[in-house]
């Protein structure tokens, strides 16, 4: 609290303005502070994206299921063969109508992501073995128009470090250090999909991946404290990527379309159970992070590239030569490293309030020290 | 009078969305900043307050009465709805004087009445870079650093090489000089 309070946008009133100056002296720094914020806002287009945000909202066409029409016309017609038909047409309707009206939010969900400021997600993680789900977020997730910064509690007691910012993807190596050219190895694998992280792109990709891996059903709205929120339940599609959930449920706030909560489950199947069980990635196609000769490219006709063999073993028979690879700056002891707890049964991401963050928040020089720092 | 079609109401509510855009996030950075605690200067809580202040005016538009501006109409709605959430505690106001925050408002509408009628609040904010300017040096800095740079007390302290409390009182001054500087400015257009 003591750091939020030394922010010149934050602080209480009787530190922000001159507390031995008259109401009106008062009024005049107050006056100027929002003056001041306006004027340097012009930079990063704030006017424009709130702006853009609020005629999303204020053209939002108002949801009248159409087709519920056509349902009570066909109410009037009488026999048991109408009443059938009705009833397999009712369920049809509702099916197909809630499907659209769920991949509809979500994609208005999307799209007011965009257009949406400064926003902070926690995450909470629940795994194997645990009751309940922890009060302390396993990562914290901050976004600001492109640039993004994910900060995870690592296993071994670090902090794993990642962003995005306008040079582009980067991580804080745990030995010190920033990487730039393979960076997402730094990301933890429940952030991912077979691979692919799901969250580096942003809580937006994140949605965009649902769209196309879960059939989507619109649940019944809920009233919380006053905000109302529209409810998205979505269930893993046959062959859809399989670190994938097998369940999603979404909370988007009804007002504003942007994504308030998202719990995942991940169902109990032998032999199968959330992300952190899925395989090892194979060994890096990339060069070596660290100094050195980069390694030879295999002969011509010699064996298939990396991905159609199983890796290599860590320690073959026989091979006086061998020399274990250098730990790799990131993945060694990082969140990929090794199951974190057993598998995860629930992840939790949860929009909270977002800080004023320094100017070079999503820098990682910001940083390099390693260390969670809050703004 | 005929009745407008929605579609030229949004046309027309739009407009005037743009023209005040600005001002209204001035106003509420004002209220914010006399908020206690973490989320004063949060600029999505700004981002949300602008969207509810704008979507509620909306709603309301029909109960505008046009021979009266626009911006003070905006700025009640804001008002109200800050102080509303501040007493279902969703955001906490400071105990500041009521009567501070009425002075906020004359503050606001004493610049709009000195702005020539085709200008707009962001054209008059842009006397800010001349009493920017006009700063002596030290303040200037810190203001640069603090505002601009978005660099917190702590940080501008350490970059400067003074006591934070320097930084803070200085802040506050040059808030109160800037003030005086524009409302000279305001006497002369």
């Amino acid at each position: 609290m003591s750091d939020q309070r030394n922010s010149p946008l934050k602080n209480d009133a009787e530190d922000f303005v001159s507390p031995e100056g008259a109401a009106d002296a008062q009024a005049d720094e107050l006056f100027v502070h929002g003056a001041l914020c306006a004027l340097h806002e012009r930079a990063d287009g704030a006017s424009e994206r709130r702006l853009e945000r609020l005629n999303q909202t204020i053209r939002k066409p108002a949801q009248v299921p159409g087709r519920r029409i056509a349902l009570l016309r066909l109410r009037r017609l009488s026999g048991v063969v109408i009443v059938l038909l009705a009833t397999l047409f009712t369920a049809w309707i509702f099916v197909s109508a809630s499907t659209n009206q769920a991949r509809a939010t979500l994609m208005a969900s999307i799209q007011a992501a965009r257009n949406a400021g400064d926003r902070r997600y926690q995450v909470h993680i629940l795994s194997d073995g645990e009751q309940n789900v922890p009060a302390q977020p396993e990562a914290v997730f901050d976004s600001s128009g492109p640039n993004l910064l994910l900060r995870v509690h690592a296993p071994q007691g670090h902090t794993a470090i990642a962003g995005k910012d306008s040079i582009g993807e980067w991580a804080i190596r745990r030995q010190g250090g920033i990487e730039r050219n393979d960076p997402r190895r730094a990301w933890p694998r429940w952030a991912t999909a077979d691979g692919e992280p799901i969250l580096a792109d942003s809580i937006d990709k994140l949605l965009e991946v649902l769209t196309t891996g879960f059939e989507l059903t619109i649940l019944d709205p809920e009233v919380v404290d006053g905000r109302s929120f529209r409810r998205i339940e979505g269930l893993k599609r046959d062959g859809a990527s399989r670190g994938l959930a097998d369940r999603v449920e979404l909370w988007i706030d009804a007002e504003t379309m942007i994504l308030e909560k998202m719990e995942m489950d991940w169902i109990e199947r032998p032999g199968q159970r959330g992300p952190n069980v899925r395989p090892p990635l194979p060994p890096p196609l990339s060069p070596p992070l660290r100094d050195g000769p980069r390694p030879e490219p295999p002969p011509p006709g010699g064996p298939p590239p990396r991905g159609l063999r199983p890796p290599p073993p860590l320690q073959p028979d026989g091979d006086p030569n061998f020399r274990p690879p250098p730990p790799h700056p990131l993945r060694e002891g990082g969140p990929n490293a090794e199951l974190r707890r057993g598998g995860i049964r629930k992840l939790i991401v949860s929009r909270t309030e977002a800080p004023e963050w320094p100017a070079n928040w999503f820098s990682p020089e910001a940083h390099e020290d390693g260390t969670w720092g809050e703004p | 009078m005929p009745q407008q079609s929605h579609e030229d109401s949004l046309t027309e509510f739009e407009q005037l969305a743009r023209l005040h855009a600005e001002m209204l996030s001035a106003y509420l950075r004002s209220l914010l900043g006399s908020v206690r605690g973490g989320l004063g200067g949060s600029r999505s809580l700004l981002d949300d307050l602008f969207q509810e202040v704008m979507v509620v005016a909306w709603r309301r538009m029909k109960d505008f009465d046009r021979s009266r501006p626009f911006d003070a109409w905006l700025r009640g709605i804001a008002r109200n709805l800050v102080l509303e959430q501040s007493r279902k505690k969703s955001i906490r106001l400071a105990s500041i004087d009521p009567r501070t925050l009425d002075l906020v408002d004359a503050r606001y509408d004493a610049f709009a009445a000195s702005l020539q009628p085709s200008s707009t609040f962001a054209d008059g904010i842009d006397r800010l870079l001349r009493c920017l300017a006009e700063l002596p040096s030290g303040m200037r800095e810190v203001m640069e650093l603090a505002y601009a740079r978005g660099m917190m007390l702590k940080q501008v302290a350490s970059s400067l090489g003074l006591e934070e409390e320097t930084v803070k009182k200085r802040v506050q001054r040059s808030r109160g000089t800037l003030a005086e500087c524009l409302r000279k400015q305001e006497a002369v257009s």
